[in-house]
């Protein structure tokens, strides 16, 4: 054999000795907790033969506790591009098979390498995290690597979007990483994640909770919101990622991909105007709503778990990507509360960061009242919601189903916070709020008057009919051009695809600011 | 002059103690938590004046709590997501429930809600009757 035979001979067998990382046996145990290798995940997720890896020999340079006598290839953590869906991506996995994925500054030092090629170019991040947290025997170097990547985290942040999909443990500081990312995805029963552990928790609150209970997939899905989507498994998650990315663009100058629509635009649903239910106190479905008005009525729902009274998603209007914000009156009377208006802010900002239009379907009570709601700083929370509509400057349509009123119709992309076009169905109640109370200030005098609780009844439900009648419709708002039309629920989806075209070129620009500073 | 009351509102045990009437202003202790209360009109030494502080405490929790929660009168209990008055109660002790069944019509935010069993199992206890006023949080029945 030639020398030259033999240094090729000498590459192909260090390759082999990389791709096994921390050996068959670690990876047959990988396998026995329901998890796939870093390589088999990435293999999953992007097209076949894309893939080109980074860094695969670099090796970390720690003396400490012994740790000079082993040296994995790759340290711990697969780095590199591909494309998915023909798009380049740059993405990093953590190989818990190596040192338990613990994070070394050298495998920081990889996952900042792919970072900064994913921004000078402009192409997505997608992590998949699987992780021990910080390799202690490296001491603060670990944090320092830990440092590195959040910064990089926020300097990327709202110009190439970043994807983090939970596949194994993320406590500590790892949690902040996926944290500042824009969509985190947990894996059920097999993934977790929390700032301290069980063991701590017991320790210093004498508190008996599991890792499931205290940070897993179904807790920061539905309860903390944390998690974005919740899979069933790694297959499944990495599906998720596949149809997330169709939505998004690859970065904040692009569009997102637009796609073939083969469902007509001029379709009539005539559903829509049987679904509102007579009595404007009884609930329906929102999702009803989005169907049929949506691209073949697909949408892929974000939060999906976590304050369902306020329903957020990207779908299709003739092909083009667009963030729908809609109340769900099934839920806690569709009313916005700290946790609807947290999670529809982060959407909206989202959009906004990456050119896509937002379609807003209305249907608000108000904000839920009460000490819960206000001890936990709602008046925030609601601020944030009304920021992120007032400032968005992508095309804005939205359309009132029925309630609008009050504090939470202004913050409900209405037009003074410049809403593009704004559409009413014939079953709107546009008011500053609803009849009972309304009468109840309006009328307090002729109340108290009242001497008889029937008199007062009678003189509750003449006023109220008054004031509905006045009021409690769109053409208060639209004789005041609040409304830019009321329409026939059957055309909506074809008035709002035309009012998306009329939107394509819009093009409004903020005042100059170093950055702003919404009420956090 | 101090009166003892011990009371059980929704299924939360509460001892207040009157302490102290003068005029319309009163001074009570809720379950070891002072608070100040004005009458509208000036009581008679009988004992009006626990009426309305009884309705405080279940809605106030201490500031730093992050998410109020009135005291929980049993663990696992359906709470109410959002506070209203109880139109209707569709079930009723001892029934078997699924979790998607619905339980009470809940009366809130311009809208007739329903409230759901939210977890299968038997009817142990219901907390609430009709035409109560429940705040967020509050326990509304117990399935086991």
């Amino acid at each position: 054999m030639s020398i030259q035979l033999q240094k090729i001979q000498e590459l192909i067998k260090k390759r082999e000795t990389a791709r096994l990382g921390g050996g068959q046996k670690r990876i047959d145990a990988q396998h026995e907790k329901g998890k796939q290798t870093a390589r088999e995940r990435i293999e999953m997720l992007v097209d076949p033969g894309s893939f080109e890896e980074y860094d695969m020999f670099l090796i970390h340079r720690c003396t400490n506790f012994g740790t000079d006598k082993n040296h994995p290839y790759g340290d711990g953590v697969v780095t590199g591009s591909a494309t998915i869906g023909g798009r380049l991506v740059y993405l990093f996995a953590q190989d818990f098979t190596v040192s338990g994925g613990s994070l070394s500054i050298t495998m920081a030092q990889k996952i900042c390498k792919i970072m900064d090629e994913a921004m000078r170019v402009g192409a997505p991040v997608i992590g998949l995290n699987d992780s021990g947290g910080a390799r202690i025997q490296e001491g603060i170097a670990s944090m320092a690597g830990f440092g590195e990547i959040f910064e990089r985290n926020i300097l990327a942040s709202g110009v190439i979007p970043q994807i983090s999909c939970i596949m194994g443990p993320c406590a500590g500081g790892s949690v902040y990483s996926p944290a500042l990312t824009d969509f985190v995805m947990m894996v059920k029963n097999t993934s977790y994640m929390f700032l301290t552990g069980p063991k701590v928790v017991k320790e210093v609150l004498g508190e008996v909770v599991d890792q499931e209970n205290l940070g897993g997939a179904m807790v920061h899905s539905s309860k903390s919101g944390v998690a974005h989507f919740a899979a069933e498994n790694e297959e499944e998650a990495i599906a998720m990622i596949r149809q997330l990315l169709s939505y998004i663009p690859q970065n904040n100058m692009e569009e997102a991909p637009h796609t073939e629509c083969n469902d007509p635009i001029d379709r009539k649903e005539d559903s829509l105007n049987e679904l509102i239910p007579e009595s404007s106190n009884q609930a329906y479905d929102m999702y009803d709503a989005i169907a049929a008005i949506v691209d073949n009525g697909e949408l892929f729902e974000i939060h999906a778990n976590w304050a369902k009274n306020i329903i957020v998603g990207f779908a299709r209007m003739n092909g083009q990507s667009v963030g729908v914000v809609a109340n769900q009156p099934k839920v806690m009377a569709g009313c916005l509360d700290s946790n609807a208006s947290r999670k529809a802010a982060r959407f909206v900002r989202f959009c906004d960061a990456f050119n896509i239009p937002i379609l807003t379907l209305v249907d608000v009570p108000g904000f839920l009242p009460g000490t819960g709601q206000e001890y936990n700083g709602v008046i925030d929370h609601g601020a944030k919601l009304l920021y992120a509509y007032g400032e968005s400057t992508v095309p804005k349509v939205t359309v009132t189903l029925r309630k609008s009123y009050g504090g939470s119709h202004i913050v409900m992309s209405c037009k003074q916070l410049r809403g593009d076009i704004n559409y009413a169905w014939p079953s709107a109640e546009i008011a500053v709020m609803g009849s009972g109370g309304a009468v109840e200030v309006l009328y307090g005098k002729e109340l108290k008057a009242a001497t008889t609780p029937e008199e007062k009844a009678a003189v509750i439900a003449e006023k109220k009919k008054e004031y509905e009648d006045l009021f409690c419709n769109p053409y208060d708002a639209a004789h005041q051009g609040f409304i830019d039309d009321v329409i026939e629920p059957r055309n909506t989806r074809f008035r709002v695809i035309r009012a998306l075209e009329k939107l394509r070129n819009k093009r409004v620009v903020n005042p100059a600011k170093k950055h702003d500073n919404l009420p956090l | 002059m101090m009166k003892n009351y011990k009371m059980k509102i929704n299924g939360n045990a509460y001892e207040v103690a009157v302490k102290n009437i003068e005029g319309t202003n009163v001074e009570v202790e809720v379950n070891g938590k002072a608070y100040n209360v004005e009458l509208e009109q000036p009581a008679k030494p009988s004992a009006p004046a626990v009426a309305r502080p009884v309705a405080r405490p279940a809605a106030s929790t201490p500031v730093s709590a992050p998410s109020p929660r009135p005291a929980a009168g049993a663990a696992g209990a359906t709470r109410s997501p959002l506070p209203g008055t109880v139109l209707s109660i569709a079930v009723t002790v001892g029934q078997a429930v699924k979790a998607s069944d619905v339980a009470l019509v809940l009366e809130a935010m311009k809208m007739e809600n329903n409230i759901n069993c939210g977890k299968d199992g038997v009817v142990k206890a219901i907390y609430v009757q009709k035409g109560d006023n429940v705040l967020e949080g509050a326990d509304l029945l117990l399935i086991e």
